[in-house]
Formats: structure tokens, sequence, C-alpha cells
């Protein structure tokens, strides 16, 4: 499940002072991932992966200008996903859609 | 019966009797893993007992993310606060920040204190590791303004905070602090249960809790206007009223 694999992600990441923020939702057939450090400054050079439950990467794209990111949403992401930001500063955050949030239904 | 054993039996039955605004929600930080929603309790009560008062229904509770008020007034359920009314709710959280609770009562009738009591009450959430937005200030009639940021502090800090009424710094106000006793605590004597202190001119406190949990803040100030009470014009006590949870030095 996309929930128990939340609760390993979230006991696994360190937090920092110097924090990544991640944050994303599906819209108009696309994946909206939001990425911003606790200073509230935008993370603008970095990569965004979209990964399976079994952390196998299904999309990825460079991190966008003001640290937005738009993909395509695939049919592969229908079981959810993890989508990772990774700055080229070393910093990481995850942010999990369930079905539910990409509108997937039963 | 012994003096000395009718003495303690009077004592340990009277509740030193501070009365707080209280908004206590299940968590202060809130990660992906505990879900995307959380429990809230709102009640009016002596804290350190904890021994609730009937609640009214309130004149508004908001949630305010991002400077937009969102009205929760109709979502609220009532619900049995330490053996009084209270009510509870439910706070969506659909993107991270930090989440500002507030509730505005109406007037409580105190007939031992012969005044109406008005607490603005408020306690702020931040929800998957982002806490921007922890020192907002919503522009309540009466509220204290977080110096410090209120979760994810340990016990042992200080907190400070700024008391405002109509938005403007209260030169040297009464601020009575009170632990809120979720599990049982013994204090000795009534003076332990509700600490009290006095804003410096600048209105700003400063007050270290002993001990990990929520501690509630009072801000007191007589109201500009009075209230009818059977025919007659009675005081009214405003109260700004902040929660803060202090976590256990370790503790997860």
């Amino acid at each position: 499940m996309i929930r128990a694999l939340c609760v390993l992600l979230c006991l696994a990441t360190p937090a920092l002072a110097h924090r990544l923020i991640v944050f994303a939702y599906a819209e108009d057939g696309q994946i909206v991932g939001e990425a911003k450090f606790g200073n509230n400054r935008p993370a603008t050079v970095g990569e965004v992966r979209v990964e399976s439950e079994a952390e196998e990467v299904l999309s990825r794209a460079p991190l966008g200008a003001a640290g937005v990111t738009r993909l395509e949403v695939l049919p592969e992401f229908s079981a959810g996903v993890v989508v990772h930001v990774s700055t080229e500063g070393g910093h990481s955050d995850y942010w999990i859609l369930t079905p539910a949030d990409l509108g997937v239904t039963d | 019966m012994k003096l000395s054993v009718l003495i303690a039996a009077l004592l340990a039955a009277t509740p030193a009797a501070a009365h707080f605004g209280m908004i206590i929600p299940a968590e202060t930080m809130v990660n992906q893993a505990d879900g995307r929603t959380l429990p809230v309790r709102l009640g009016f009560a002596h804290p350190f007992e904890p021994d609730g008062m009937e609640m009214a229904a309130p004149e508004s509770v908001t949630v305010t993310f991002e400077g937009e008020a969102t009205d929760l007034t109709e979502t609220l359920a009532t619900i049995d606060f330490h053996g009084a009314q209270g009510f509870e709710t439910e706070l969506d959280l659909a993107r991270p920040g930090t989440y500002i609770l507030a509730s505005t009562p109406v007037p409580y009738w105190e007939p031992d204190e012969d005044a109406f009591i008005l607490h603005y009450t408020k306690t702020y959430v931040s929800a998957y590791d982002d806490d921007s937005g922890w020192d907002a200030v919503l522009g309540l009639k009466t509220e204290i303004r977080p110096l410090v940021r209120p979760f994810g502090i340990w016990a042992g800090n200080l907190f400070s905070g700024q008391v405002l009424v109509d938005g403007a710094p209260i030169p040297f106000a009464e601020v009575e602090v009170e632990h809120y006793a979720e599990s049982p605590v013994t204090a000795p004597s009534e003076l332990k249960i509700t600490q009290s202190i006095v804003a410096e001119a600048d209105g700003v406190i400063h007050y270290t809790p002993p001990a990990a949990g929520w501690w509630g803040f009072a801000a007191l100030t007589p109201a500009n206007y009075r209230l009818e009470q059977d025919g007659e014009a009675k005081d009214v006590e405003l109260g700004a009223v902040i929660w803060v949870r202090f976590e256990g030095w370790g503790a997860e």
C-alpha cells in the first residue's frame, strides 16, 4: 500500500535546518510538483522523479522555474506514486499521491 | 475527623478555577503518515484539574491558512470535554504550511466573579514539515502574537509572545499560564496550578514551562463595554488564549 510506504519514508527522512519541502497534486491530467526550502525560496536546480511503490522510476523531469514542475499523468501511475525531488545540493523530499489524488476510481 | 485531615480533603476538592478557552488538536505537527485530516477538540475548562465547564456553541471557529480563513462553525459536533459540553471537528490539511485554529465564543456568565468571560482562543498546527506562517496574527479582538514558533518547541525552551488588543500591544497585561494535565499531576498548592506573569511595557511576555505537554497562556484584559445579566450591566473579561505544545526532549 502506498500509505505503508509513506510511514517508512517518514521514518527514514531526516529533518534538516535547510530542509526541502515538496508538495504535489494532480490537475488537468498533469502532476504539479512544488519544491521549496524552509526559508520559502523555491528549489530550482535538481530533478523530479515519479516512482512506484517498488521504487521503479516511471517519469522524470528537471525542476521547473520557481520550483514548479509539471509531468503528464501516465496509466502506470494508477496505483499511486511517490513524487521525489532531489536538488543538486543534496537535499531531497517527497510527496505521496494516492490513487484517489490522481482521480483513479475503483 | 482530625482538623488536618479535613483541611487536606477540602484543599483536594477545591479547584483553583482559572478559566481557559481551549482548542486542542490531536497533533501540532502532522506528517504524511498521519493522514490529511486532524481531529480537534474545543472546550472551556480549568485545564490543570482538568475540569470542564459547559461551553455554549461558539460564535465562530475558523482555520486560517496563508491568510485565508475558513469557517468551521457548521462542522462542530458536541462532545464531553472533561465532564461538560465541548465540541469537536476535523481539520483538512490539504497542503504543507501552518494552520491557525481560532475560536470566538459567546460570553460565558460566571456568577462567582459577577462578570462575563470571553476567551478568544487559538492554536497553531504545522502540516508536512512546513512551518511558514507560524508568526501570523489573525486580527482577533485580542490575541497573543507568538514570538517563538508555537510548535516543535522543547520543554524547557522559553516561549515568548506579545499581548495585543485591537492589534495594539498592551503594556503590563496580566497573563495566566496553566498546564493542560492530560495525565494527572499533583500540585502541592493552588499557587502552583496557575502561574502568573505580567507583560513588559511593549506587551511582550516570556515563560519557560517545566515539563512537556500542552500549556495555555491567557492574557486577561477588561473589555471597554458591559453586558446585561438579570437586568444589570456586568463587566466583561477578555482573554487572549494561545495553546502551545512543548515536546519532551528526545520524544518522538
